[in-house]
């Protein structure tokens, strides 16, 4: 993806400079290159978390609407509706500032999910940790109860047979 | 480094050629983070902003060479590529000095001996979280201005002084890199591609 992100905003400096003279083209093109980073965005493979997918897609919805709006303006420049174009202008201002303030939302949301994720497998590697040293001490209870046991038995039976019985070596 | 990067891509839309009203010029003023940090001090050298006009079909220039792009607001670029992206060149020289100056600090840490040494740790955090960030944020988060630095010192090509001849030899340097970076990215692509392909063939 980084790649193709480049290579996008290299086009839309190309179209933004070389195409001044033509507004309608240049807003079309721009929206169009929105559209296919879209579309090239909704595959699950291409991300490898769900909110950098979120943050491309509305990002490029937002500019999407930024170049809308552009056009309107443009084609109501010589129609003296200076209210109407007003209006347009503050929306502008309105889905920049949303653009903006949509990157700073998913990055602390996203950061607080890390955490919560990363405190979680801790949590987990800790009940494991002690589910296993608790197991552990289990089996040597146990291993120490049946040589215990084993042990009683062997006594019993060197008793009976009087003589002393070598467990080990 | 994306919320720079999108700052970038924003204000770059104050290039189309639209009376867009007051609120929106005024916005476009206040989030111009222009050339990031450190002002051009290259542009000292002679010969600075002696541009060629030219009445090409594509561009409009006024008296002074500097390239409009918008006739309502008179938001325009200069020919030079170090007029456009001098700071941020100068900025880079200052961070390979200081990449420099961590490569020393490693040297420096391997003379410590004692390896739980408190300064130790805090010179090698500072100069590992340098190594990583800095270089790519100063040339990922001004992409789209050295883009547009490139593509407008290639469209007029000035090279009638010192000053734009340096320029030049700074955007060829540029245009190096940056490629460089795109043919990195690609071939980074192809690995992740090709090793994910490996793994479905196996699973």
């Amino acid at each position: 993806m980084t790649i193709w992100a480049l290579f996008v905003n290299f086009i839309i400096i190309l179209v933004l400079e070389l195409l001044r003279k033509w507004v309608i083209v240049q807003l079309s093109v721009l929206i169009v290159l929105n559209v296919i980073t879209i579309l090239i965005t909704v595959p699950k493979k291409v991300f490898k978390t769900a909110a950098n997918r979120i943050t491309v897609i509305g990002t490029e919805l937002g500019f999407i609407i930024i170049n809308v709006l552009f056009l309107v303006m443009y084609s109501l420049e010589n129609s003296g509706s200076y209210q109407v174009r007003l209006g347009l202008s503050w929306s502008t201002v309105g889905a920049n500032v949303a653009i903006i303030l949509f990157q700073i939302v998913i990055k602390i949301v996203e950061f607080h999910r890390l955490r919560k994720e990363k405190k979680r497998e801790e949590r987990k590697q800790k009940q494991g940790s002690l589910k296993r040293t608790n197991d552990d001490s289990q089996i040597q209870l146990q291993k120490y109860n049946n040589f215990g046991t084993f042990k009683v038995d062997v006594e019993k039976k060197s008793s009976k047979i009087g003589k002393p019985f070598r467990l080990l070596n | 480094m994306r919320i720079l990067q999108i700052m970038a891509r924003i204000n770059f839309m104050k290039l189309i050629n639209i009376n867009y009203l007051t609120p929106l010029a005024a916005f476009y003023n206040y989030t111009d983070l222009g050339q990031f940090g450190l002002p051009n001090i290259i542009n000292k050298i002679p010969g600075f902003n002696n541009s060629q006009t030219s009445a090409e079909l594509i561009f409009k220039t006024d008296s002074q060479g500097q390239v409009i792009f918008n006739d309502y607001f008179r938001y325009s670029f200069s020919q030079v590529f170090l007029d456009n992206y001098g700071g941020i060149v100068f900025s880079s020289c200052t961070t390979l000095i200081l990449h420099l100056r961590s490569l020393l600090v490693k040297v420096v840490c391997k003379c410590f001996k004692n390896k739980n040494s408190k300064i130790k740790k805090i010179l090698m955090a500072t100069s590992h979280s340098f190594e990583k960030s800095v270089l790519i944020t100063l040339l990922v988060s001004r992409y789209s201005y050295l883009c547009s630095a490139l593509i407008l010192n290639y469209a007029f090509l000035p090279i009638n002084g010192a000053y734009q001849q340096i320029s030049l030899g700074f955007a060829i340097l540029y245009t190096i890199i940056i490629v460089f970076f795109w043919v990195l990215c690609q071939l980074l692509l192809w690995q992740k591609q090709g090793q994910t392909e490996i793994y479905s063939t196996y699973a």
